[in-house]
């Protein structure tokens, strides 16, 4: 730690770009791409693209736009970067142990090798902590796992077993509220210098492409695992999802979301919430 | 909007309890916490509140009238349309939710009519975001370093300069109770 007792003049918000020039972004990559983030959440979207700006050194929103337009492997390294992880594993430890004891159970009871899906993975974090609850339960091969994912950096990471070290701790003192057999330890190749996660875990897991419009979307799923993503979208966005989720849900599948997330407008039409300090919902 | 960390729970409470029951303005407060305990912080400050204290959920609207407290592990921020957006990105100054972050976002959408508020607390987040909200034009006070449990906060916020006021706590909290909406 270096004795700096004055406050560093590195702004957490390195190039503040306006409204217009965010506009002229989201407009390059729909025209270049076909990828449309104009239903994005406003705040959350900008301050990432103004962190790449900064992290990448551009000049200006201009240079951004350039790059992007002419350079897809840059575009790659963009669309990575401006996803948003999830913060640590077994993050909210009562969710996952609502789903141990309560919700996997009864799904096993009513279905042979029911399917689970985690759309939109991108440091797969949840999917991990999913596999390690199957496996102390030793039910790794009872469920049929799909995890989609739209950019091919965030594949490369999760079948790596790669992790952030940074989440390590919190992580682990999750485990503990979570109350597993072991230690969150024992699911990690190495938990010095370089985290790795034990790939095995996910061995079964079917990875699929899927661009953000979610088509190609599973079908006939038990439960998707959807939490903490939809803070980025608009309103309207997290209504179209919604309803493409309820149309991937088989009959009586369940679906959680962040805690601190809403189902919106279509809630009391197509879900009914079976858990709501977890945020679980049941299709109906 | 308040921010505050170790030693501002007294502060905030003494802050809520002077307010009038028909209080028009709509009060943020972002305050470091144990990010896995979900419960149990909202329901104790409102205790103390004259007003409504809740946890917003995503895309909530704001309303006049209630304190709105950053919920643990999600930053908080103020969304064009008069609504919160909350979001899991990476904690900044070892904080999720960050202070910074809250007062920069209210900054760029209320302006002027936002009065950013740093009490006590151990480290030097939100001082940037207190920079911020006098940038775009609003009012700026910081609790007085002698009466915080903890001074770091404070005087981080102190030292990157346009603070309006330098309050005692009943001070602050008379300021808030008196203001109105324009």
């Amino acid at each position: 730690m270096t004795n700096d007792n004055s406050y560093s003049l590195t702004s957490p918000i390195a190039a503040e770009i306006g409204i217009v020039e965010y506009r002229s972004v989201i407009r390059a990559i729909s025209e270049t791409y076909g990828y449309d983030f104009s239903e994005f959440a406003l705040t959350s979207m900008k301050r990432r693209i103004e962190n790449f700006i900064s992290a990448f050194n551009l000049r200006s929103v201009e240079a951004l736009i350039d790059r992007l337009k002419n350079d897809k492997q840059y575009f790659q390294t963009f669309l990575k970067s401006i996803s948003v992880e999830s913060t640590e594993m077994f993050r909210d430890p009562s969710f996952w142990r609502t789903l141990r004891d309560q919700l996997l159970p009864l799904i096993l009871s009513k279905v042979a090798r029911p399917r689970v899906w985690f759309p939109t993975c991108v440091s797969g974090d949840e999917l991990y902590t999913f596999c390690i609850v199957l496996s102390e339960s030793n039910w790794l091969d009872k469920f049929e796992i799909i995890a989609t994912y739209s950019n091919d950096l965030s594949l490369k990471q999760i079948q790596s077993g790669q992790f952030d070290g940074h989440k390590y701790d919190v992580s682990s003192d999750n485990y503990e509220r979570y109350q597993g057999n072991g230690k969150i330890r024992d699911h990690f190749i190495s938990a010095e210098i370089k985290f790795q996660r034990n790939t095995s875990l996910i061995k079964n897991v079917h990875f699929i492409k899927q661009n953000v419009n979610f088509d190609n979307s599973p079908t006939d799923v038990k439960l998707i695992i959807f939490r903490n993503q939809m803070l980025y979208f608009t309103q309207p966005l997290q209504d179209k999802v919604l309803t493409k989720l309820y149309n991937s849900l088989g009959q009586g599948g369940f679906i959680a979301i962040g805690v601190k997330e809403q189902m919106g407008m279509i809630s009391s039409k197509y879900f009914r919430a079976i858990n709501e300090s977890e945020n679980i919902f049941k299709k109906i | 909007m308040i921010g505050g960390s170790a030693g501002s729970f007294q502060v905030v409470a003494s802050i809520l309890g002077s307010l009038p029951k028909n209080y028009e303005l709509p009060i943020f407060l972002c305050l470091h916490r144990l990010k896995h305990v979900r419960t149990g912080f909202v329901e104790v400050l409102s205790l103390k509140s004259a007003i409504p204290v809740i946890e917003p959920y995503d895309k909530e609207p704001i309303k006049p009238g209630r304190a709105y407290l950053a919920p643990a592990n999600y930053h908080m921020y103020i969304e064009l349309g008069n609504k919160f957006a909350l979001s899991t990105e990476a904690p900044l100054n070892h904080s999720r939710p960050s202070i910074d972050l809250s007062f920069v976002t209210a900054a760029q959408v209320y302006r002027n009519k936002l009065v950013g508020i740093i009490l006590s607390g151990a480290n030097k987040d939100g001082a940037y975001g207190l920079k911020k909200v006098a940038e775009y034009g609003g009012t700026t006070i910081v609790q007085d370093p002698n009466t915080c449990e903890v001074r770091t906060m404070t005087e981080a916020a102190l030292q990157m300069g346009n603070v309006n006021h330098i309050f005692s706590i009943d001070k602050i909290a008379s300021f808030v109770a008196n203001l109105k909406a324009i």
